[in-house]
């Protein structure tokens, strides 16, 4: 792609200045619009954003360096060099103090102003490319991916590394982290982002038809193929295959895949022959990658034939600041989805948010911004329309506070039922939901967990992960 | 069919017009320029029986610049002598400088009215740039 031709604007009374000005602008590979006072010069800035502005000082509806801090106002990185028949120190103070970028002298010696209008789009260039950096350094929004703290910003910078090539990538995470979004924000920042991504969930698919899913099958392979079928991997020629949840998938399916990602062929089930396709494999899990070799879950081949490079994505506490910043883009989101008018959030609501530990991360704060604007028709979200176990978890650390001090305990004493029922959602939490590793923090046997977790009603959302 | 051959107008039976040289796009404004200074030396006049002379001082800075970025150097410093006079608001004299300006305008005209018929050096072409 070519950058795009730097166009010059000039604002003189005198339609002849501005012919002979146009005659070298277009000369010197520019292109070049104008006008002869300030309305005229109002309304083509509302068609054009000029590289560069000429602006006479003496218009004939006004003094041009007064028009100066009104157009660096709405176009800060434009350079605008003020031109005078007026040659003395004053206008050139004058100017310069406006906020001019330089200043000429009638009669125009087009030499000095070639260097001038040069000299101002390298500026303009510089300062267009330092503005892109800093955007970048404090972006908030990254292919879809919201968050400003610095373990996302980490996962930004290396998505944007290791997109351009083709090497697989693992991505690691909680659930609700983003991993789908991570895998598709380096699709898209691939030179395969016009091609196809393709994203499987593999505990979706019944196991019996996971080869076929992924691979396709030809008409009359087996039972029920009535028809051919193009697998996954050959609907993503081309493009980029997301196999998420890696280690649900069946050890026999892991080794057909691994086979998939060192010679690139597919061979439909039933089919006589093999294809090659050219496809880029990002995979995903939840689960911690050595525990799952342990236990024979996940193929060690296959996992370092998939993780060429690893990417973290950390838990949403581990992001701060990343939660006031999702909440707001939630919610606006919400808002204009449901027609409701919600548009701002208490303090207290915010910092108990801020301070809820999201065991389901970006993906629960979604579903629960989501389900306050559905069922809430306030303009503000507050405290009282969050659910309990967002609004407990405070009341939980006030009273392990006030039980390690001596300080005289403010609130009603929780009972030990209560405590209890406290201790394990916060186990629960502390493990992203595994009933194992939070009955081993608790000093209990997993079947009393699961009693105990049963008997105080708690949500299956903490289970689901086993 | 060659590619020269694509790119020749057969709907038209006028043939290719050369590209103006530098020189002759700079004749071609001058001239225009210099086709409309009367015009605006009639608006002076008319100005001039208004006795506003700001703004006959303002017209006189801008045919100041102008012409002198068209290196029309006496017809600027002329203007230059008019937009000084002004403040003096005399009308006498500033209707001098107006004939004055008519005088050179004609001069300037007729001078490059000759040139424009004098032989153009091909090398100067536009496209050659």
């Amino acid at each position: 792609m070519t950058d795009p031709v730097p166009v010059i604007l000039t604002v003189d009374d005198d339609p002849h200045l501005l012919s002979i000005i146009e005659h070298h602008v277009l000369k010197w590979g520019y292109t070049h619009c104008q006008a002869t006072d300030s309305v005229e010069m109002w309304k083509q800035l509302e068609q054009v954003i000029p590289s560069i502005i000429l602006l006479d000082v003496q218009l004939s509806d006004c003094d041009g360096t007064a028009l100066v801090p009104r157009l660096k106002h709405r176009f800060p990185s434009v350079p605008v060099i003020m031109i005078t028949a007026n040659a003395t120190i004053e206008t050139a103070v004058r100017s310069l103090k406006s906020g001019a970028y330089d200043f000429i002298c009638k009669p125009l010696d087009f030499d000095r102003l070639r260097i001038e209008v040069d000299k101002a789009v390298k500026h303009l260039c510089l300062s267009l490319q330092v503005k892109a950096f800093q955007h970048a350094a404090l972006r908030t929004d990254f292919h879809g991916m919201i968050g400003r703290s610095e373990p996302i910003r980490k996962a930004y910078r290396l998505i944007e590394t290791v997109a351009p090539t083709d090497a697989s990538v693992l991505l690691l995470g909680q659930t609700g982290t983003g991993k789908e979004l991570a895998a598709l924000a380096i699709h898209e920042c691939s030179r395969r982002s016009t091609g196809p991504f393709v994203a499987v969930n593999a505990p979706a698919i019944p196991h019996e038809l996971i080869e076929s899913a992924l691979f396709g099958h030809e008409k009359g392979a087996f039972t029920g193929a009535h028809q051919q079928h193009i697998g996954f991997c050959e609907q993503a020629n081309g493009g980029t295959l997301f196999l998420d949840e890696i280690c649900e998938m069946d050890y026999n399916v892991q080794a057909k895949l691994l086979r998939f990602l060192q010679d690139h062929e597919v061979q439909r089930v039933g089919a006589k022959s093999s294809k090659t396709v050219d496809v880029r494999v990002i995979a995903a899990t939840n689960r911690n990658p050595a525990q799952q070799i342990q236990k024979n879950k996940l193929r060690e081949d296959f996992y370092y034939r998939l993780s060429v490079v690893s990417i973290d994505l950390v838990p949403l506490k581990q992001r701060p600041g990343d939660i006031a910043l999702l909440t707001r883009y939630f919610l606006d989101i919400a808002a204009a989805r449901y027609g409701r008018n919600m548009s701002s959030i208490s303090s207290e609501a915010a910092q108990r948010l801020e301070t809820y530990d999201w065991p389901g991360n970006v993906r629960q704060l979604e579903h629960l911004i989501d389900q306050i604007v559905i069922t809430n028709n306030a303009a503000e979200l507050t405290a009282e329309m969050l659910p309990p176990e967002v609004t407990e978890k405070i009341s939980c650390e006030v009273s392990l506070i006030d039980a390690k001090t001596d300080e005289k305990p403010e609130k009603i004493i929780p009972s030990i039922q209560e405590m209890e029922r406290r201790l394990i959602l916060h186990a629960l939490e502390l493990t992203s939901g595994s009933i194992l590793q939070a009955a081993g923090h608790l000093g209990l046997s997993e079947a009393t967990l699961y009693r105990k977790i049963k008997k105080f009603g708690i949500s299956r959302t903490f289970t689901e992960q086993q | 069919m060659s590619d020269d051959e694509k790119n020749l107008d057969l709907s038209s039976n006028q043939p290719p017009q050369p590209k103006p040289t530098r020189r002759q796009t700079w004749e071609h404004l001058t001239a225009e320029y210099l086709n409309d200074l009367p015009r605006q030396l009639d608006e002076l006049k008319t100005i001039l029986k208004q006795k506003d002379y700001a703004t006959i001082k303002k017209h006189a800075h801008r045919i100041k610049g102008t012409s002198a970025t068209y290196r029309l150097d006496d017809i600027s410093e002329s203007a230059a002598q008019l937009q000084r006079t002004a403040d003096t608001q005399k009308p006498k004299a500033v209707s001098d400088i107006i004939d004055e300006l008519g005088r050179l305008v004609q001069l300037h005209a007729g001078r490059l009215n000759s040139l424009t018929h004098s032989s153009v050096d091909d090398s100067e072409r536009l496209t050659d740039d």
